[in-house]
């Protein structure tokens, strides 16, 4: 082992993989903006499409009673204000046009409607739909919502007329308090989406970042035809070996920021999108749900980078044993499976879930130590038992790379 | 300088080598001519550690292949053809300075030895350009200025004009004759005989691993009464290495 030969090999793959510009977009630049990207692209669509519900709506009246009294009631009490149109007489062109999605709902005042509400006693309305249709689906809730607006107020009305309060609508009211907080985060409230996403979107980011450019310094190094004349010159192949490995990690770890800073940026642009219920959601709020302690988070982090570290091992091993760059991706691509399998299935596991087995499965224990680390339940004796299970995994991992690399086998194929 | 001894080399059952004795002394050219899968590529691989023999063994410079594999490594420069190896995002010059840097070499040295094959191999002008978007002979010459760039005694060259055209096939033989001037030895590997005519001193011929006539050009056309090398060549193989 030659240090100054693993710097000259670091040195030159990093400026190789700087001058990737396709890698550099995708590896560095885009994980930076892709969870922003992702929102904002979202609520355009979601806004989009219920702005044009809104904007478009259109309903028809089917009614025993008088039309004209129908639809002067359904303006004043239902439409409101809002840009509601009313369209067809006859019910069965109502019908089909409920069925092409020419208009959102139907409306049917039972016999005898008005006059029920009049005298205060109970009548129906009926509300039809096509739920094969997006915007009927989402009209018939703009619909209903106005209706129970429209209910409350009637009786509101009508108490008063008895000369009795309102607020027996209300007679039991509910508040509810949740015990693990005070328990667990010196009353600080907790943030169930933060330790949702956070964990698995980090740990899917570690364990693939590194497979660009694990792809190109081994098995893109061998079908350019440059990795015999790089291992016969001077330096051994240990150095040259651990020079990649940096280079991997390094440029890892840098895709790694990147992801948590687009990830942070994601949290400041719109602190709503990861709120739960009920919680007030700002920026300062997000972080006083953090109050970790330094000795579990600088395990977590050491969780996370022996993570890193074992799985730029992965990437070498699969990278060096493939014959071409197409084949040494399509393996690596399988990679992304137990992260993402692993990721989700822990998704939903709050910190109490967590079974004292996970810390001896890697990826497991780094999630579940990041989820600890964010709800600030910490159980030590998990974080360090994870820490040295991985790297155990690294130790195992780096001594098969590199009797990989003594084989003349994997090298010349 | 180059010693092969009794080397057989087996890639699982097959024998790719079998029983190759060789010997080459300094300042040579040496030519290693065979037809395809004859065992060139392989034997250039075993003197450049790439490679380990099954069995006999190989020394370069003194330095057994196996036990002093970095000092052989140290002495020698390779070229092997085919599709040139370089780094497309890299200059030429940082190709070149790369593998010079992995050879111990100074900056100050380094420099002056890049200006001094740059200028043997008029390619100045595109020293500092990025190789990604060369032509495969301006490729090939990058390739032979990385590997002599540490100055080594000794030069493997497997087919180095494979996929050139003649100017530059011209050029790389010109630059060969340079390096036999500079006192280097050289083994060289063809399945043409023109080529290794043209620049040899002696020459192995090899057929499915095995060693058939080791001779000077001139011992070859004198034992054979031929003077039409193509055609011994072409005997010697079709009859299989039975003489
Ligand atoms: N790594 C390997 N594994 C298995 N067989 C191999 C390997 N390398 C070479 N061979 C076999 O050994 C034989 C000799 O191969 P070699 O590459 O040395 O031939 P060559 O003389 O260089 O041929 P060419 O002119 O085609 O380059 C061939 O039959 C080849 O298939
Ligand atoms: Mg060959």
């Amino acid at each position: 082992m030659n240090f100054k030969h693993i710097w000259i090999v670091f040195k030159k793959e990093m400026k190789d993989a700087f001058r990737d510009k396709k890698s550099v977009l995708s590896n560095i630049f885009l994980p930076l903006i892709l969870i922003p990207l992702i929102y904002y692209g979202m609520n355009f669509f979601i806004k989009s499409a219920s702005k044009e519900v809104e904007e478009n709506m259109k309903i028809s009246i089917n009614t025993n009673e008088s039309i004209e009294e129908a639809k002067k009631f359904t303006k004043e009490n239902i439409i409101g204000e809002d840009n509601i149109e009313i369209v067809y007489n006859s019910y069965s062109d109502a019908k089909e046009a409920l069925k092409n999605g020419d208009i959102n709902c139907i409306i049917t005042y039972e016999d005898g409607f008005f006059e029920k509400i009049k005298n205060g006693t109970m009548s129906k309305i009926s509300l039809e739909y096509n739920s094969f249709k997006n915007a009927s689906q989402m009209g018939v809730e703009i619909l209903r919502s106005k209706i129970m607006i429209l209910n409350q107020k009637l009786a509101t009305q009508k108490l008063t007329e008895l000369n009795v309060s309102p607020e027996i609508l209300n007679l039991v009211s509910i508040s509810d308090y949740d015990i693990s907080i005070e328990e667990t985060n010196d009353g600080a409230t907790r943030n169930d989406m933060l330790i949702m996403i956070v964990p698995m979107y980090l740990v899917i980011v570690i364990v693939t970042a590194g497979i660009p450019i694990a792809i190109d310094v081994l098995a893109g190094e061998r079908e350019r035809n440059t990795f015999e004349a790089l291992l016969s010159t001077k330096a051994n192949r240990l150095s040259i070996l651990i020079g990649k490995y940096m280079a991997i990690l390094v440029f890892s770890i840098i895709a790694i920021i990147m992801s948590f800073l687009g990830l942070l940026l994601g949290i400041v642009l719109n602190p709503e999108m990861f709120s739960t219920a009920g919680q007030e959601m700002s920026i300062t709020a997000i972080f006083s749900t953090m109050n970790m302690s330094v000795g579990a988070f600088l395990l977590a982090l050491l969780s996370s980078i022996t993570l890193a570290v074992a799985f730029a091992g992965i990437q070498i091993g699969i990278s060096t044993w493939a014959k071409t760059v197409k084949e040494a991706q399509t393996y690596l691509s399988y990679m992304m499976f137990p992260a993402m399998i692993l990721g989700f299935a822990t998704m939903f596991m709050g910190v109490g879930d967590m079974k004292s087995f996970m810390a001896f499965i890697p990826i497991f224990n780094t999630i579940a130590s990041l989820k600890m680390v964010l709800s600030g339940v910490v159980n030590y004796g998990f974080l360090i038992t994870g820490v040295i299970v991985n790297i155990i995994f690294v130790v195992i991992i780096t001594y098969f790379i590199i009797q990989m690399f003594k084989r003349e086998k994997t090298i010349i194929r | 300088m180059i010693k092969v001894e009794n080397v057989i080399k087996k890639f699982n059952d097959f024998t790719a080598i079998d029983n190759l004795n060789l010997e080459i002394s300094e300042g040579e050219i040496f030519g290693l001519l065979g037809e395809n899968g004859a065992g060139k590529t392989t034997t250039l691989r075993i003197l450049a550690t790439m490679l380990k023999p099954t069995q006999g063994k190989a020394t370069v410079c003194g330095y057994d292949t196996v036990k002093d594999d970095a000092k052989v490594r140290e002495n020698i420069g390779i070229l092997f053809g085919g599709e040139t190896g370089l780094y497309d995002r890299l200059t030429a010059r940082e190709n070149i300075e790369y593998f010079g840097e992995l050879y111990d070499m100074s900056k100050d040295e380094l420099k002056k030895e890049i200006e001094k094959v740059a200028e043997a191999l008029s390619m100045k002008e595109y020293i500092d350009k990025r190789v990604g978007t060369f032509s495969k002979g301006m490729k090939q010459k990058v390739a032979f200025a990385r590997s002599i760039i540490h100055n080594p005694k000794v030069l493997l060259l497997d087919e180095p004009t494979s996929g050139l055209d003649v100017t530059a096939a011209v050029e790389v033989h010109n630059f060969i004759k340079e390096c036999k001037k500079a006192g280097k030895t050289i083994i060289f590997s063809s399945h043409t005989m023109s080529e290794i005519e043209k620049l040899c001193d002696r020459v192995a011929i090899i057929h499915k691993g095995k060693l058939i006539e080791t001779n000077t050009l001139k011992g070859l056309k004198e034992k054979y009464n031929n003077d039409d090398l193509e055609e011994i060549f072409t005997t010697l193989i079709s009859n299989g290495g039975e003489k």
